[in-house]
């Protein structure tokens, strides 16, 4: 029997790269200080914060939100949910129910954003109807909401449940893809733009998608372990974080090494990186790197007119906080 | 030979796993046989979390989460 490194009982989980095999109460005690520790790290969060944390219902961000309401006191911050409904069938479905019983048992305010209702179309009508890709289309929509509302409620930061697979995964595909001017926004914080954009931060920056997962389903919580319908059959990203697996376990530690030194500027200086110029849409307000934001001309294109836009603008920024 | 089915999430998929000249298998191995690494899976028993050195025996039955799941 595996026994846990701090006090001999049964372990649940090795951990190679750290040298420690833990049981249930050692690992939950190592998961949220790890996360202290990145949010340190990186300089995510100061006191007084409120942050919006987005929710999904996956084991990501329903581990994210309980590790920062159990650290909520000692980081002196203040904790909002949101969950968007994107009209993904039954994915939306079942996540919505998890993500409720999540905010109810964490007692958190929350916002749940029904996208059909307050635009009036769902993310697989959006991407029919104005030709784009879906996931181009659904990441567009969850950034624009996201955005809007942490506005509205005066957040200072938006925290999302991206891991340090998810991170490789996605540095590796810019570079692969040349994309090079996207790396920037990959950083553990990008920075607030005032009046404009509320900062990001990634707390789980530091840990792998296993331990999230253990994290979740040892603690009970209310998840919704299953695959968007929409995702690609052979995405890129899982290929990368698939081939990083089979290399953390013949190698331990070269996720987190890799990682670590990507973000301290050893293979590409972020300080050189940009957002590029960042301006307000002239249609709705919102961030965008053009006159006009991106969602702005993809219902442009749709309706020959802006006007739902801005009835959706009204309608998400009327929605009551929950408890 | 040990035999016991295999739930796998998200997939959905259920498998029936023999392997001959055993009464029981480490969660590892298991792991092994199904073509995933330890870092891809997490496996469960009665909604338990199992370690990778934990045994499995003849007709348990097994839930393997696969951890890229989502979006």
């Amino acid at each position: 029997m595996m026994i846990c490194k701090f006090c001999q009982k049964k372990a649940i989980i090795r951990l190679p790269y750290a040298r420690l095999s833990l049981c249930q109460v050692h690992f939950n005690e190592f998961m949220v200080k790890k996360v202290l520790k990145s949010i340190k790290r990186y300089k995510m969060i100061s006191k007084g914060d409120r942050i919006l944390v987005a929710v999904s219902g996956g084991k990501d961000s329903t581990t994210l939100l309980h590790i920062l309401s159990l650290l909520s006191s000692t980081l002196n911050i203040e904790l909002y949910g949101i969950y968007i409904d994107l009209g993904l069938g039954e994915y939306s479905e079942k996540s919505k129910q998890k993500v409720k019983e999540l905010f109810k048992l964490l007692n958190i305010e929350h916002v749940i954003v029904d996208l059909k209702e307050s635009l009036g179309f769902k993310v697989p009508e959006l991407s029919k109807l104005s030709k784009r890709p879906t996931c181009s289309v659904c990441g567009l929509i969850k950034r624009y909401v996201l955005n809007t509302i942490a506005l509205n409620l005066k957040a200072n930061s938006i925290a999302t449940g991206h891991t340090m697979d998810d991170m490789i995964a996605y540095i590796l595909k810019e570079f692969i893809l040349g994309n090079y001017g996207q790396l920037v926004k990959l950083k553990p914080k990008l920075e607030a733009i005032a009046g404009l954009m509320p900062a990001r931060i990634k707390p789980l920056v530091e840990v792998s998608e296993r331990e999230s997962l253990v994290y979740a389903l040892v603690n009970n919580l209310p998840i919704y372990h299953g695959e968007c319908p929409y995702r690609p059959q052979e995405s890129i990203e899982v290929e990368i974080k698939s081939f990083f697996n089979m290399l953390e376990t013949r190698h331990p530690g070269i996720k987190i090494q890799f990682l670590r030194k990507f973000f301290k500027g050893e293979a590409v200086n972020l300080k050189d990186v940009t957002l590029g110029e960042i301006k307000k849409c002239s249609i709705c307000g919102m961030p965008s790197s053009t006159d006009v934001c991106a969602l702005c001309k993809l219902i442009y294109r749709i309706e020959g007119s802006y006007n739902r836009i801005l009835e959706f603008l009204d309608k998400i920024n009327s929605i009551e906080l929950l408890r | 030979m040990v035999t016991f089915r295999v739930k796998i999430i998200p997939k959905g998929i259920v498998k029936e796993v023999s392997v001959p000249d055993k009464r029981n298998i480490k969660v590892h191995e298991l792991i092994r046989i199904l073509g995933y690494t330890v870092e891809d899976v997490v496996v469960t028993k009665d909604n338990k979390v199992l370690s990778e050195y934990d045994t499995i025996n003849e007709g348990d039955e097994i839930t393997v989460f696969t951890v890229f799941s989502g979006g």
